[in-house]
């Protein structure tokens, strides 16, 4: 693997859970809790979000109307402490970017969790137009 | 759209080496096609590219044309993303502390 061209996209946050929830919550729970209406490429035709908990399993958004849209495949899968799964649209898997997923305990009801999108430069110009037109929220 | 375009222009792997080559500093074309696989008009091509996608900039010092990496289209890209994670991290934890059942949790830990 390459260095990224440009450094990665990291988000951090703590959630008052412990840290076996935390991970169930995220990965099992993913059509819970995820904005799809606006994070998606189907808005509002989207009816679930699906992540296959293991590696190489998927993770995809699923339509009404029974249309599959991938998001991404998992690389590595270290339950409860870390995931990492690629992120495109384009099957091209070349050009896709990676997820990188944390878990962190800091107590018995605390968890951080932190995000770190890298290689986000490689998106495909497929991809690009997903984001324009789909996951656009204004 | 900034970032629409952004993600088009480095989707190809000459104009990412071309980029990559502004990371340490300006250079001028000559500087920047040296060593590359690409005649010096493609790599002004390709520089024209970056360039309309906001990834560089161009100035002119004396005679000479020198590319920069343009730090504002940059940020258009990554604070879009930013935002995207932003939101869907925000949801996630609404819903663990809020939305999802208790089940694994016999006991109620000091919450803050």
């Amino acid at each position: 693997m390459n260095a990224p061209l440009l450094p990665p996209v990291v988000k951090s946050l703590v959630v008052a859970r412990p840290l076996d929830d935390s991970f169930r919550l995220y990965t099992q729970d993913i059509a819970k809790w995820w904005p799809a209406q606006t994070h998606s490429i189907g808005g509002e035709n989207v009816a679930t979000v699906v992540f296959e908990c293991r590696a190489g399993g998927r993770i995809f958004e699923r339509w009404r109307d029974g249309t599959e849209k991938l998001w991404g495949t998992i690389l590595e899968w270290e339950a409860p402490h870390r995931v990492v799964h690629t992120w495109h649209v384009a099957t091209d898997r070349a050009r896709s970017s990676e997820v990188e997923l944390r878990f962190v305990s800091l107590g018995a009801n605390r968890t951080r969790v932190t995000l770190e999108h890298r290689h986000w430069e490689r998106m495909s110009g497929e991809r690009a137009e997903e984001i324009r037109n789909n996951y656009n929220q204004g | 759209m900034t970032y629409a375009n952004a993600f088009v222009a480095l989707a190809d792997p000459t104009r990412r080496a071309v980029f990559e080559r502004l990371r340490k500093g300006p250079r001028a074309v000559g500087d920047i096609a040296e060593g590359l696989p690409v005649s010096r008009p493609a790599v002004s091509q390709h520089l024209k590219v970056l360039k309309d996608a906001r990834l560089v900039t161009a100035y002119r010092d004396g005679t000479r044309q020198f590319y920069a990496i343009d730090t504002q289209g940059l940020s258009a890209v990554r604070a879009y993303l930013d935002s995207f994670w932003g939101d869907a991290l925000n949801a996630f934890k609404a819903y663990a502390e809020k939305g999802a059942p208790k089940a694994h949790n016999s006991r109620k830990g000091a919450k803050r």
